[in-house]
């Protein structure tokens, strides 16, 4: 217990520094995903009137009544049909960038089909994106649990959804991920440099409350700057498909994300002297698992080598739990338990390191 | 109860190659304070660091309150205060965060904390900075605080690693004050470092000169003084080229070793004095040797270092900043 309440007092030091220094700290912890939210979640949000066609194979009336839901979206032209050789037709000659098809017996739990014209990217994704959001309203009508209306898309390019929640969801995991990377880790070093990390040795406080402090401060902050991130990303236009109780999973998988990271940032910060080295492994770190995790663009998008590296990549599985939540608005028990264990188990792993580096970490 | 506050036995401490401390014995009596003099990287800090634990020998014994620091370091670091070579109260936290933090760190109870507050601040003399940033603090300010916050856990010996380096004289009167209050008052024994002459002269009870990790001499600033065995130190400033003609003439008047030291020749004589440095004047400006000045004066604890190792350690504080990376080198490693 003497452990825990030692790494609390060091812990709310590093927070009453935090305190003293907040508006630099929360200024610094925004720039970043405000900047990459403004540039890249502009891309294709300009698509207006996109042309579609529409086949109705059902004829029933959730068939009409999904039509004319997607009529009332200004992003979509709809060009209503029933043959699905004609419209494909007008798919190969780029009158429409998407075909949707509505199958026989289409009703509230049923499927759609959507074929795009990949090489007009942003204008289909945009396209894509608007007819997901109008066939989970549809499904949602009934039932919020409902998973709405399964959608069978062929695209290569894009998320088939709102590109911005598709981005918001990457930037908020890996924001929460990296932030402990340029906290915990890095204060252990100014820590070391300045003399502070010898003082605290020379009290009778244990070693392991020193690391502690170090990684619940990590991951404090980490969660500030992520949930700033998510705010932002809200405010600017992406939405939560669940609803605010998506709230609850994406918050824990930010907290798993920056629990793995404070680990790895302890475990180099024991080793490393200089802050410069420090900045350039992080470096060197997290932004190849950044692109690998697919926070910028589907993981199927990237080059068949690298795909391994995707699947072995921890942030990966917190991204795709957060998209599903923020894009799909489901995320099912059995995955959510998995991508936990996951990352649960990549943690465990990076904090034991961190330990046994510490247990001999030089304090001068 | 133990003898001594703290006993050292036939203490090494090697990083690699080099041999940082080499075999020092001390005993440090309650009550008293004691100087640790040397030069940068003599092996000061290493002893102080081995001796909270934060490194450890590689052979001898350190007997701290008649405890063994391999046994019971975590009671030794409750008997001990430490007031480091850099000034680390934190910038960014108040007078008062930085001692609550440290009282937390020794264990004490919230209450004990918020009592000793007031009073160790009014010691320091920094009542009136309670919540002010130690950041905003002078020099003297930040030392004077972290000296007091080294004291909140009522430690039985405080040690002092460089306590005054880099401060002003204004300031450095005001930090040894504090410590001798300290001393007598608390009945604190105090374990200092100093590359400072005076410092050791004025502050200590006993002092232990050190070079290369080795103790070269130990007594009281006067014993010490005595073993130059001469009781006038005469000193001839010159220029660097007629350095060797100087010594010459001060070697054939006198008889005794001279010691040479940046651009000055010293030697230490007994008898009449006056007399000889007369001889010495006439004999230089026969040989139209220019000197910058001469001097007469009772040895200092600069004379005893340079006659035990034969560098002043006026000359070493030129070196500093070589010596000090030497020994961070020395550190890493």
């Amino acid at each position: 217990m003497g452990i825990i309440k030692d790494a609390y007092s060091l812990y709310i030091r590093d927070m009453l520094i935090f305190k003293k220094n907040w508006k630099t700290s929360v200024a610094r912890s925004i720039i970043f995903p405000l900047t990459l939210i403004l540039l890249l979640g502009n891309l294709g949000t300009t698509v207006n009137h996109a042309p579609i066609a529409v086949v109705n194979l059902a004829q029933n009336p959730e068939a009409m009544e999904l039509i004319s839901d997607l009529n009332s979206v200004s992003a979509l032209q709809i060009y209503a049909m029933t043959n699905q050789q004609q419209a494909m037709q007008m798919l190969a000659n780029g009158y429409v960038i998407s075909v949707v098809v509505i199958p026989q017996g289409f009703s509230r739990y049923g499927q759609i089909y959507i074929y795009t014209d990949v090489s007009s990217p942003i204008a289909s994704q945009e396209a894509d994106a608007a007819i997901e959001q109008v066939a989970a309203g549809f499904g949602a009508r009934t039932s919020i649990y409902n998973r709405g209306v399964a959608i069978n898309t062929n695209y290569v390019y894009g998320a088939g959804s709102n590109y911005k929640s598709f981005l918001i969801a990457g930037i908020v995991i890996m924001v929460a991920a990296f932030g402990s990377m340029w906290s915990g880790g890095f204060t252990l070093i100014t820590d070391r440099q300045l003399g502070n990390l010898k003082a605290f040795m020379a009290t009778p406080v244990h070693k392991l409350s020193i690391l502690l402090g170090k990684i619940t401060y990590g991951i404090s902050q980490s969660m500030i700057n992520g949930m700033l991130a998510l705010a932002i990303g809200l405010l600017y236009g992406g939405t939560i498909a669940s609803g605010y109780a998506g709230l609850v999973p994406i918050i824990w998988f930010a907290f798993l994300s920056a629990l793995g990271f404070s680990g790895v940032a302890t475990a180099l910060g024991t080793r490393i002297n200089k802050i410069e080295v420090y900045s350039l492994i992080g470096m060197a770190i997290t932004l190849p698992l950044w692109i690998l995790s697919g926070a910028f663009l589907p993981t199927s998008t990237l080059p068949r080598f690298m795909q391994p590296f995707s699947t072995y990549n921890p942030m990966t599985y917190a991204v795709d739990a957060v998209r599903d939540v923020m894009l799909k608005g489901v995320l099912p028990l059995s995955t959510l338990i998995y991508y936990s264990a996951l990352l649960i188990g990549f943690a465990a792993v990076t904090i034991a390191i961190s330990l046994i580096l510490f247990k001999n970490v030089n304090p001068v | 109860m133990a003898e001594y506050a703290i006993e050292i036995d036939h203490l090494t401490k090697k990083f690699g190659d080099f041999t940082a401390v080499n075999d020092i014995s001390l005993k440090i009596e309650k009550g008293e304070i004691f100087g640790l003099l040397g030069p940068n990287g003599a092996g000061k800090s290493t002893t102080i660091n081995m001796l909270l634990g934060l490194i450890e020998p590689t052979s001898g014994t350190i007997i701290v309150e008649g405890k063994d620091i391999r046994k019971k370091l975590n009671e030794i670091k409750q008997d001990i205060g430490l007031v480091m070579q850099e000034t680390i109260v934190e910038p960014e936290l108040t007078a008062e965060q930085n001692l609550r933090l440290f009282g937390r760190l020794y264990h004490m109870s919230e209450e004990e904390i918020e009592k000793k507050i007031p009073f160790l601040l009014e010691l320091a003399g920094l009542t009136e900075f309670r919540h002010a940033y130690a950041g905003t603090f002078s020099g003297g300010m930040k030392r004077r605080l972290e000296t007091v916050k080294s004291l909140i856990h009522d430690p039985k010996i405080l040690v002092l690693d460089e306590p005054t380096t880099g401060l002003d004289i204004q300031n450095r009167t005001k930090v040894w004050d504090l410590i001798r209050k300290i001393n007598k008052e608390k009945e604190v024994t105090v374990l200092m470092t100093t590359q400072y002459l005076e410092e050791a002269d004025e502050m200590c009870n006993r002092i232990a000169i050190i070079d290369h990790g080795k103790i070269v001499a130990l007594g009281t600033p006067t014993e010490l003084k005595h073993k130059i065995g001469k009781n006038v130190v005469v000193e001839v400033a010159t220029s660097r080229q007629w350095l060797d003609k100087v010594a010459e003439i001060l070697k054939k008047i006198t008889g005794e070793k001279v010691t040479t030291s940046g651009d000055r020749a010293s030697i230490a004589i007994s008898g009449d004095a006056v007399k000889k440095t007369e001889q010495i004047m006439n004999e230089l400006s026969r040989n139209k040797i220019p000197i910058n000045g001469i001097s007469m004066h009772e040895p200092t604890l600069d004379d005893v270092f340079l006659k035990l190792t034969g560098t002043s350690l006026r000359d070493t504080a030129s070196q500093e900043g070589f010596a000090s990376r030497r020994e961070m080198l020395m550190r890493r490693r």
